[in-house]
Formats: structure tokens, C-alpha cells, sequence
């Protein structure tokens, strides 16, 4: 199979890459996140926290 | 703590408001360092592998209890106003039918049934984020990026870099995970110019000339200031490296010219890797990483990193090792001679670090000249290190290594065009 066909089906098929624009646009659902917290105490999944109102801030320290 | 947190603070203590915080940064312990030192202790994500798909930050978002994004990047100037009368304040409906795009569960991933390789990607990104530089199946998990990285997509070979500089930071490292870690990242971004946060992945150890700001310099102050509190700052597990604490300069600073080489003889034993690992990683100007862009120059960072085999241990007592370096003709360096940060005691085992940057000589960018040779894609810098090692029968020893930088001068032709199903989406880059 030629490498350009194998990398479409790949693409087809691999890790879900999330459009950055769901995180800006007003009335769309945020999808599915489940990460380690960064000192390493454990994991947190935003679906956990449905109920009440959420402020999410993505940053970065530098 | 920051105004804003402290005005919304007081709706987190009534139960009106979560707050969460997701750093894309490769190490997450500086994220820990920094929001001890700014009073931050809502829960703070860690997502090196950019599971979010973010292309810039910061972004900030008021997220209702439903699931839905009702205010969406405020501006911080009028943040509080406009997310408590706007958000904070209403009531929202749940919406009907519409499912969650899908997104990035650990969990999930961990048991992922996805064919492979795909599957097998997925979990060891999950692997990693548990596990760390110190995933016991690191080896395994870096295959499986690298194989996805091969064929997959931009964001997959973004990836493949992070779990190898994750390696890179362990005792499983290999002596050319952070090189691969940086041209992966390269790779990515020539196919994704405008991605910010991998841009700014290869700035953090790349050349002053390509700095936006200093990443870490905030640091050393965060700790004053967290012990002048009373409390006991948090340990940045992972060594600041010269790059990161760098501020940007339009030129490379030139060091004394009075350096001594410490081997002009070559009198002294070699070490062939038996006792040492010498690693070392270059990390461009992100300039050159766009498919019409040239770069005037060839400002790069050069990292080299001096690791103990097996039993050995730095001898704490000595002079600390030094790298001498060999420029060729019309190149320049901070210093040619460059000395390793003293190894500290009960740390003989850790590796030793030092970065500086080089530049090339100038190239004329007039008009091609379809006569002329065509110009050198990469160049050599020679040199080499000395180092005092101690052996596991305790005897100490002076050693030396001689080393090879390769230092690219342009992309090769077809780097970041491995497929791009993405390519053609919007960025957000605001740079």
C-alpha cells in the first residue's frame, strides 16, 4: 500500500485530535477530557464536575 | 494571588463554581511550583501530549452546569464583570440530543481496543501521563508514538517528540531521545506554522535570537517568594536549562576570548561510552520551520548532556567537566570553552547538563544564482569534553570524549509534508 493511502486510513483512524475551536464557541458541548492532575495525586475527568458551573483556564507557566 | 481569582473565589466556596486549569507545558512540575507561588489551588490538569487540540493559550472558558460553552475567551480586563453578570448569574437549559465531540479520556485510553497502531498510541500516551519519565513501559510506549509518527499525522509526530523528551528526562533515556524529540516537534510544525504551543515547545530550548520571552525566569523569584511565606517551595524535578531561563537578544553574547583549552595535546585517556553517555541536541530557529521561509542564518541552541553509565558517579570533589569547542570558520559561540554545573553530592548519578548558542555565518539571500554551489544543509562543530568519573570499584578517573555537533542548516526537502488532513483548519496563532 503506498505510504500517502496508509497515512489517509491512519488519519482516519488514530487518536482523536479535538478542534481548538470547541473550547471558544458559545452553545457547543466540551468534549470528553480526562487528564492526571500535574503533581501526580490522580486524575480528573471534566464530565465529573456536570452539575455546576465550570471556569476552565488553559495556560501555560512560561 | 491573582485579582481575578480572589474575586471568584468566594463563588467556589459556595459551591456556585469549579475552576480547573489545563497547562500544555512539557514538565509539569514547574505548573506545581507556579501555582503554589500564585496561590492557585483549584485542580490543574497536565496535558503535555496537547489532548485538548489547543494552538494557543491562554484560552478561557465558562463552561455551564450542562456541559456547554456559554462564555468563551474573555477578555482578562473585563473578565470578572462579564463572567459573573454574564455567566455566573443565569440559568442555562440543558440542550437536546446533541452528543460530546469525542475527546481524551485516560481511562479509556488505557484500555483502548482500537486496531493498531492506533490503539496501542493511545495507550501509551496514558501510560505516560500516569507513569511519567518514569513509565516502567516508557520503551514500549515511545515505540508505539514513534510508529504512529512514521506515518500518522502532524499532531502524531508532536507527540512522538514529547514521549521521547519525557524519556530523555528519565533513567531510561537513549542518547538521541531529546534530538528526535526536538526534530519531531520541528517536523510538526513546518506541516503546522501557525501551531503556537509546539512552536513555543522548540523556542523553550531553542536560540535567544528566536525567544519571544524568557519561559522559566519567573522561577527563581517564585521560590523567594514562596519561602519568605513560610513555606517550602516546591522542587523543580527537572533542571532549568540555560534556554529556558534565557530572555531574548538579537545577538548571541560573545564570552571572553581568553578560554584555555583543557586537552591541546589530546594527552588525555579516552572514555569510548563506557563510563559516559554523551548526548547531544540542536534545536534551531522555529523561523526556518515554514515551507516558503529562509533564515538569514543558522541560530541554533546546542544541548549536551553527559550521563553515567551503569555504576559510575561524578566525582564531587574535582573540577567540574568542560566542553571544548571547535568552531568552524565564520561561526560563533557564547564561549568555546564551557563548563558543566558541579555535580551535587548525593546527586553523582544525575546527568550534567550545559546549552549555549552558535550561530553560522551570514548567507546572502540575494537573487539565486543558478551557477552557484548549492549552499551546505547542515555543518559539523567539533570538540570535545573532559570529565572526572568515578568507577564502581571507587576508583576515580579523568576521561575525555570527543564529539560531533551537527547543526542543520535548512529543512530537508519533504520534512512536515507527511499528510496533513488537518492542514487546511484555521489557526489561532498569535504570535
Amino acid at each position: 500500500m503506498p505510504t500517502s493511502v496508509a497515512a489517509l486510513l491512519l488519519a482516519a483512524l488514530s487518536a482523536d485530535e479535538i478542534d481548538p475551536s470547541v473550547w471558544s464557541t458559545s452553545g457547543q458541548r466540551i468534549p470528553a477530557v480526562e487528564l492526571p492532575l500535574i503533581d501526580g495525586s490522580g486524575t480528573l475527568s471534566l464530565a465529573d464536575l456536570r452539575g455546576r458551573k465550570l471556569l476552565l483556564i488553559q495556560f501555560a507557566s512560561w | 494571588m491573582p485579582v481575578w481569582y480572589e474575586k471568584l473565589k468566594p463563588f467556589v466556596e459556595e459551591g456556585a463554581l469549579d475552576i480547573v486549569g489545563i497547562v500544555q507545558e512539557q514538565h509539569p512540575d514547574r505548573a506545581v511550583l507556579y501555582a503554589q507561588w500564585r496561590g492557585f489551588d483549584f485542580p490543574i490538569l497536565w496535558d503535555p501530549f496537547g489532548a485538548t487540540g489547543l494552538e494557543v493559550v491562554p484560552v478561557l472558558t465558562g463552561i455551564d452546569e450542562h456541559g456547554v460553552v456559554r462564555v468563551a475567551r474573555p477578555g482578562l480586563d473585563r473578565f470578572v464583570d462579564e463572567f459573573v453578570a454574564a455567566f455566573l448569574q443565569e440559568s442555562f437549559e440543558a440542550p437536546e440530543g446533541e452528543e460530546p465531540v469525542p475527546g481524551f479520556e485516560l481511562t479509556r485510553a488505557m484500555a483502548s481496543e482500537r486496531e493498531e497502531p492506533v490503539g496501542s498510541a493511545d495507550r501509551a500516551i496514558a501510560r505516560l501521563l500516569l507513569g511519567r519519565s518514569g513509565a516502567p513501559t516508557i520503551g514500549a510506549d515511545v515505540a508505539a508514538l514513534e510508529a504512529l509518527a512514521d506515518v500518522g499525522r502532524p499532531v502524531d509526530r508532536f507527540r512522538a517528540g514529547v514521549a521521547r523528551r519525557l524519556r530523555y528526562d528519565g533513567p531510561a533515556a537513549s542518547a538521541e531521545d531529546f534530538q528526535r524529540a526536538v526534530d519531531h516537534w520541528r517536523s510538526a510544525l513546518l506541516a503546522r506554522p501557525d501551531q503556537y504551543i509546539w512552536r513555543r515547545r522548540i523556542q523553550q530550548w531553542g536560540p535567544r535570537l528566536d525567544k519571544p520571552y524568557a519561559f522559566y525566569d519567573w522561577v527563581e523569584s517564585a521560590r523567594a517568594e514562596v519561602e519568605a511565606r513560610g513555606e517550602v517551595p516546591v522542587e523543580v524535578l527537572v533542571p532549568l536549562s540555560g534556554s529556558e531561563v534565557a530572555g531574548a537578544s538579537q545577538a548571541i553574547p560573545i564570552g571572553e576570548e581568553d578560554d584555555r583549552e583543557p586537552d591541546p595535546t589530546g594527552g588525555v585517556a579516552r572514555d569510548a561510552g563506557a563510563h559516559a553517555q554523551l548526548e547531544t541536541a540542536v534545536a534551531r530557529h522555529t523561523a526556518a520551520a515554514g515551507p516558503r521561509i529562509r533564515v538569514p542564518s543558522g541560530s541554533a541552541r546546542v544541548h549536551v548532556t553527559l550521563r553515567p553509565r551503569g555504576p559510575s558517579k561524578w566525582a564531587v570533589d574535582a573540577d567540574p567537566a568542560q566542553l571544548w569547542l571547535e568552531l568552524p570558520d565564520g561561526w560563533t559561540a557564547e564561549r568555546r570553552l564551557i563548563e558543566f554545573p558541579a555535580p551535587r553530592e548525593g546527586r553523582e548519578q544525575r546527568p550534567l547538563r550545559v546549552d549555549f548558542g552558535v550561530s553560522s555565518p551570514l548567507v546572502d539571500l540575494g537573487p539565486p544564482d543558478p551557477d552557484a554551489p548549492p549552499p551546505p544543509s547542515e555543518a559539523t562543530l567539533g570538540g570535545y569534553v573532559v570529565y572526572s568519573i568515578c568507577l564502581e570499584d571507587g576508583t576515580c578517573v579523568f576521561r575525555r570524549q570527543d564529539v560531533e555537533i551537527v547543526v542543520p542548516l535548512m529543512d530537508r526537502a519533504g520534512d512536515g509534508d507527511q499528510g496533513d488532513p488537518a492542514g487546511d483548519r484555521k489557526g489561532k496563532g498569535d504570535d
